[in-house]
């Protein structure tokens, strides 16, 4: 089987899918599609959007479309679900909790309006964040251990680790302070052997 | 046995599909329907403060697609291979985006002209351009279904939604649609899920009693 990753050259919604295959040790073809040519890349996608993943044996080439399934599929097959189904479900849970946060996110940080973009992150650094943040922050702790689901790693920390990540650049590098449970998990995260070497090759990047 | 409390809204929403699954599969469960009042009196004990969720023995499961997937492993309702399940996933969540733009001119816009004009957008062009990426998979994979050979929980799942599209947007709405409008129509033949429909208010064109229209949904 070999994997290749269609995404933009960005983090995005593609960084989560790279340290996933990073976690699991499992190479990959991160293929970066420029502005430039992704209006020819685009009628290609099932959805029209990236990132995709295509997996490829002898026999067949097959594409797995939204983000967060191509990311669950990857956890799936490399075990990072969890030790049972219920434990698969909270992950499910958690990031699905976390993705309704980004949809908030993506409201200020994409807004073109100036006025529009201070409202909408006044309301997300007000409102949304610390509802999102102060419950995961107790879930982690209530967890116990250096992850938020059962006793190793899954890929809901890893998705969200990245998103806490993306939270510090671009809402203020304090935006932890007041969740030292979820700063720790960042931190467990970023540390484990097979990421932190990813982390320290990967390029730089804003978002 | 497990037992099971469903909590949710008097309503299709986001909960039918597991109403659905329950139902496919055979497997009792406590159908909860919060009025108004009981939504705000449990609101703040709930996980993220939304509806629905799930009780599984007493321990507590949000985020309706997660609830769905959870019921759907359980009932082997994720197609034959982890490949199957992943396609489940997939198509769900791209029906899920349609349904974010669903909500804001249905739920969330309450100035009659922005919502007309949503409404148009949604009909013209957001609704269309999901609908034949669904029709061109349920041709493509030939049979009844969308993923693989049998039934799964994102067949359930998405001839729920089209239903309420139909309900609730334009009657005729799968009209350039006939592969999408024939899966929807043996979705809901199958006996079981044909009996609920047959005997529930889920027929109601409504998404929700007249009564319970003031409810705050807002998170």
């Amino acid at each position: 089987m070999t994997y290749k990753l269609k995404y933009f050259n960005m983090r995005g919604r593609g960084e989560d899918i790279r340290l996933l295959f990073a976690a699991a040790g499992v190479k990959f073809t991160d293929e970066r599609i420029s502005n430039e040519d992704w209006p020819g890349v685009k009628d290609g996608t099932p959805w029209g959007q990236l990132p995709t993943l295509e997996i490829n044996s002898a026999t067949t080439r097959q594409t797995l479309a939204q983000s967060v399934a191509i990311c669950r599929y990857i956890a799936r097959k490399f075990s990072l679900t969890g030790a049972n189904e219920w434990e698969a479900a909270k992950c499910d849970e958690y990031v699905d909790a976390v993705v309704d946060l980004f949809a908030e996110w993506v409201k200020f940080v994409f807004e073109p309006d100036a006025d529009k973009k201070a409202k909408a992150k006044e309301a997300f650094v007000k409102v949304h964040m610390p509802a999102k943040l102060k419950k995961l922050n107790m879930l982690k702790n209530e967890n116990g251990g250096n992850f938020l689901v059962g006793k190793n790693l899954t890929w809901a920390d890893i998705f969200i680790a990245d998103k806490l990540e993306r939270l510090e650049t671009s809402v203020g590098p304090k935006v932890l302070d007041g969740y030292p449970h979820l700063r720790k998990l960042k931190e467990a995260v970023f540390n484990v052997d097979k990421i932190r070497a990813y982390l320290a090759a990967r390029p730089e990047a804003a978002m | 046995m497990s037992t099971y409390k469903l909590t949710y809204f008097d309503m299709r929403g986001r909960a039918e599909c597991s109403r659905l699954l329950f139902t496919y599969a055979g497997v009792g469960f406590e159908d909860v329907r919060l009025t108004g009042d009981q939504w705000g009196a449990l609101k703040p004990s709930t996980p993220w403060g939304q509806v629905p969720i799930l009780e599984v023995d007493g321990e507590v499961l949000a985020q309706s697609n997660t609830i769905a997937r959870f019921l759907g492993r359980k009932f082997q309702l994720c197609g034959e291979s982890d490949w199957e399940a992943a396609k489940c996933d997939e198509y769900v969540d791209a029906t899920n985006d349609l349904f974010e733009q669903w909500a804001k001119f249905v739920f969330f816009e309450q100035d009659p002209v922005k919502k007309a004009a949503l409404r148009e957008t949604f009909v013209t062009t957001l609704a269309p351009k999901c609908l034949e990426v669904l029709e061109a998979i349920k041709q493509k994979n030939g049979g009844d279904f969308l993923v693989g050979k049998v039934l799964t929980w994102a067949d359930i799942n998405i001839a729920d939604k089209l239903q309420i599209l139909e309900d609730t947007v334009k009657a005729d709405i799968l009209r350039d649609y006939p592969g999408l409008a024939k899966f929807k129509a043996v979705v809901f033949a199958v006996p079981k899920l044909k009996e609920y429909i047959e005997k529930t208010a889920y027929s109601y064109k409504a998404m929700m009693p007249e009564a319970e229209r003031h409810i705050d949904y807002s998170e």
